[in-house]
């Protein structure tokens, strides 16, 4: 699992607010897919109205969201990420093909989720890096072949499996059940359950 | 009994203001009668059929047609002084979010003539280029607003730098104006002109956060606005045929405006 994008997203000032200006939103995406997809023999055409569609979709939520920003911030931003490799599953905006004939590559066994994984991924270590000034290392499932057969198998039946997915990458507690649903997430219940007590 | 003497002028000059867009507006009706008629019709060689019926029908046509458009370009450019980019250039500064201190009658003209140019562009964007934009509904539409505007103090308590409530009332006066024909639309699909000025509405709150948009910038933001209202139209439907169309609207141009601002 490679995340290309991480310097040069760490080189953007404010990137927590960057990301969600459409036009940024646009042309990061599409130097990630040029960066993750270098040197794999594929060819890759971005559609712009999917694109755009789930940056929309992505957007939206994160509005309706992002009062648990002061709940648990870390948290927020993981789950943020987790919502727009969702809408990017679900929109679909990628599609490649392979620029040479079958056999002399082997590609990547889904270079559409490796691009989509890896923007998001690298958007929220950045983020994480620029608040929290520090860097989130990769754990080993990265590279595990099952682990993303899986996550390719779950995200076709339900897009926001996407968000646990990400969560684990990210070294954050996953919610299966209900993914989608911020307010289930075990770090804000846990800090809501705290200040109940309290 | 002789009838008293007419005033030479109107008493309320109000009355006088709109009669150039009218005949740009009859003139535009004139042209597009005239597009409806069998191409055939109009390419016929008159020399061939000297005397019939159907060649004089023919060379009516094209002279009428000439006649139409050479008017229209008078109207534009004699009556009004004003080309498209200028009127386009005018569009950010000219809408009810940007009135302070505008004296009525520049930015009376400012609203319509920018507004129309702009609608043009939006429907050339949303693929309906020959669809038929009136320009005095459009005025007639800046007197209602100017009189709701003028008589409630707006009071912004949201905290938003820009009013997006005015310009979703904008937005919903304009699209019941009559400035734009109805096309038939199945009930769950936005009309025309709810996308239209929706679409308008969007560029203007986008506008909004530009100090001094130049040309290249608004046409780019009409531009975005229209694919970003033509990817939610199952989201501006349901604004339209909802309750508080108007609290709704301006929801959505307080989501949207700042991402697709240019940073």
């Amino acid at each position: 699992m490679r995340v290309p994008m991480v310097p040069e997203l760490n080189r953007e000032s404010d990137l927590r607010h960057r990301i969600r200006d459409l036009r940024f939103f646009e042309e990061s995406f599409r130097r990630n897919v040029t960066l993750t997809l270098a040197g794999e023999s594929l060819t890759s055409k971005t559609d712009q109205a999917r694109l755009r569609s789930s940056f929309l979709a992505w957007l939206e939520t994160f509005h309706e969201t992002r009062h648990l920003a002061d709940i648990d911030r870390r948290d927020f931003i993981c789950f943020s990420a987790g919502r727009m490799l969702a809408e990017l599953v679900r929109y679909d905006p990628l599609s490649v093909a392979a620029s040479k004939p079958d056999g002399e590559d082997k590609p990547n066994d889904w270079p559409v989720g490796a691009a989509y994984v890896s923007y998001c991924l690298g958007v929220a270590m950045s983020v994480m890096e620029q608040e929290f000034n520090f860097s989130t290392p990769l754990p080993n499932l990265a590279n595990d072949p099952r682990v993303w057969q899986s996550f390719q198998e779950n995200v076709r039946d339900n897009p926001d499996l996407a968000i646990p997915f990400l969560d684990l990458l990210l070294g954050q507690a996953p919610n299966w059940s209900e993914p989608a649903l911020a307010e289930q997430r075990p770090a804000v219940k846990a800090k809501t359950n705290l200040a109940i007590e309290n | 009994m002789t009838p008293p003497p007419r005033a030479p002028f109107p008493k309320d000059l109000d009355e006088l203001a709109p009669a150039p867009l009218a005949v740009k507006d009859a003139l535009r009706g004139l042209r597009r009668k005239l597009s409806d008629v069998p191409p055939g019709l109009e390419a016929m060689p008159s020399d061939l059929l000297p005397l019939s019926p159907l060649a004089l029908a023919a060379r009516l046509i094209r002279e009428t047609r000439k006649i139409a458009a050479l008017g229209e370009d008078i109207a534009r450019d004699v009556l009004l002084h004003h080309r498209d980019e200028a009127r386009l250039a005018a569009f950010a500064t000219s809408g009810f979010s940007k009135m302070a201190g505008k004296r009525d009658g520049s930015f009376r003209h400012d609203f319509a003539a920018s507004r129309y140019a702009a609608a043009k562009v939006v429907l050339v964007r949303l693929g309906y280029p020959d669809a038929f934009l009136l320009e005095q509904p459009i005025d007639v539409s800046w007197r209602a607003l100017w009189t709701r505007v003028r008589s409630k103090p707006r009071i912004q308590n949201t905290g938003d730098a820009v009013d997006y409530t005015i310009i979703a009332e904008t937005a919903l006066t304009l699209t019941k104006s009559g400035a734009l024909a109805e096309r038939n639309t199945p009930p769950t699909e936005p009309t025309l002109a709810q996308l239209t000025f929706a679409t308008l509405g969007l560029a203007e709150a986008v506008l909004a956060h530009s100090p001094q948009p130049a040309l290249e910038t608004v046409i780019a933001a009409l531009e975005l606005s229209a694919d970003v209202i033509g990817l939610r139209k199952s989201v501006i439907s349901a604004i339209f045929s909802g309750f508080d169309p108007e609290a709704q609207l301006a929801a959505e141009y307080r989501l949207l405006a700042p991402p697709l601002a240019e940073s």
